[in-house]
């Protein structure tokens, strides 16, 4: 194994054996990942031992993507020199069962998915195909057919999502899926259902949502977000019973 | 090993966390006995609720206290608080005369009790959890481990499960580890894939 660690593109990463000889890669996220090549560099990714992923300003949904089901997979991972971390295991004991919660079938619209749009088995979800389906269809009701922040919507009857694009070394903007009333955080659960990442809205300039990078890159879980207020993020996390247990501690202890 | 679970007021979840730990550290596989003292019995309901039995003979034995008992003697000391509460249940801690009595015991040879805070409840809105976590690293300076214990729907149903924090607590009391600061994004070692 080399001392070194190695810094390349991402989509040259693609191409090489680097996972072969080294444990630690600094990833350039660059902005010709197309296809399913998000897919190859996560599964090329989950060899080593340690990513630092550097977004460019466009790349920073892939970014957050390939951090957050790096770090689910127990893979520390940094974004842009932040603290490395992973997310913890928290498996729910008892099955999620969202049905019974809002009284009708929840299901999501299979078809474009992304690194992060997936839940836990025990949280009780099917997939149809059928866009006319009977019942709450994430991905019809609520915008994204992301199962994560459409339980959110199914549950706290929510119809907006704010998607993440633009990479700012202070602020980072996402394009907002719907309107926004009262809401002055953006809340994704991890793919268990049983902790959730919050970040405060900054800044609201039509459709374009922008928070601070540190808050949003410091515990990636994924680019897209349900906007909440105060109350309705109790309101989840008693629902659900959830927890939220905010940034990793190097995030708090160095800014 | 007797360990006093204490806090100067009612509501900061006290008693769950006591019982808590009483399944945990039996789910580790020790014999571990409990006993209420409070005035509202909660601990004991909760017990009785999760059918949970104190063994004969244990290895800990978890003391759920009266609200605003003096913790003191037990072989370790949890003192469970909240914020806005914080600063006011560790101003004695924190006071000229509890650093001189604790200088005193120590010369006599009194063996020091372990103390251990725990921060109840803290808020999952992201300015008031990174403000919470500097005054408890400012203040809680004179215990021997802390434990940051984030708001969690399971706790507040009295679900005894899901909190890694209270997880990393009962390890560090059946000594498998020694974190100073346990914070919210903890991971048990059970967990660990």
């Amino acid at each position: 194994m080399g001392q070194e660690i190695p810094r390349v593109n991402a989509s040259e990463l693609l191409s090489s054996n680097l996972e072969e000889r080294f444990e630690t890669v600094e990833v350039l996220m660059d902005p010709n990942l197309g296809g399913d090549s998000l897919n190859r560099l996560m599964h090329k990714l989950f060899y080593f031992r340690k990513v630092t992923l550097r977004p460019s300003p466009s790349t920073l949904f892939h970014s957050l993507e390939v951090a957050g089901a790096l770090r689910e997979r127990g893979v520390p991972t940094s974004v842009d020199g932040l603290p490395h971390s992973t997310e913890p295991f928290l498996v729910r004991k008892t099955p999620l069962t969202p049905d019974r919660l809002i009284k009708r079938n929840v299901a999501v619209l299979t078809g474009k998915t992304h690194p992060t749009w997936n839940v836990d088995g025990m949280t009780a979800i099917s997939y149809v195909t059928d866009f006319d389906w009977e019942g709450y269809l994430i991905g019809r009701d609520f915008p994204l057919p992301d199962p994560r922040t459409g339980l959110i919507g199914a549950i706290l009857n929510k119809t907006s999502v704010v998607t993440f694009h633009t990479y700012g070394e202070k602020l980072s903007t996402g394009t907002l899926y719907g309107a926004l009333g009262d809401e002055e955080y953006l809340v994704r659960p991890n793919r268990w259902m049983t902790d959730v990442t919050v970040v405060k809205i900054r800044e609201v300039r039509g459709d374009q949502v922008s928070v601070l990078s540190r808050e949003l890159l410091c515990r990636p879980l994924g680019s897209s977000f349900v906007p909440l207020n105060r109350q309705e993020i109790f309101n989840l996390l008693l629902g659900l019973r959830m927890r939220c247990a905010g940034l990793p501690p190097d995030c708090y202890l160095k800014f | 090993m007797r360990i006093y679970v204490g806090g100067s007021k009612g509501g900061t979840g006290k008693s769950t966390v006591a019982v808590y730990l009483f399944k945990r550290l039996k789910e580790m596989g020790h014999r571990v006995g409990f006993r209420d003292l409070s005035q509202n019995l909660i601990g004991e309901a909760l017990m009785k609720a999760m059918k949970l039995t104190p063994d004969p003979d244990p290895e800990f034995e978890i003391y759920d206290l009266r609200s605003g008992t003096q913790l003191d003697h037990g072989d370790v000391e949890i003192l469970v608080t909240e914020f806005p509460y914080l600063s006011l249940d560790l101003e004695e801690t924190n006071s000229e005369e509890e650093r001189l009595r604790e200088e005193m015991r120590s010369q006599i040879g009194e063996t020091k009790s372990r103390r251990v805070l725990v921060v109840n409840k803290v808020s999952p809105v992201p300015e008031d959890m990174q403000e919470q976590v500097r005054k408890v690293r400012e203040l809680a300076w004179s215990f021997d481990h802390v434990v940051i214990v984030p708001f969690n729907g399971n706790l507040f149903y009295n679900n005894l499960e899901g909190e890694p924090t209270l997880d990393v607590l009962a390890e560090i009391l059946a000594g498998k580890r020694g974190d100073k600061f346990v914070y919210p994004l903890a991971e048990p070692m059970h967990r660990r894939p």
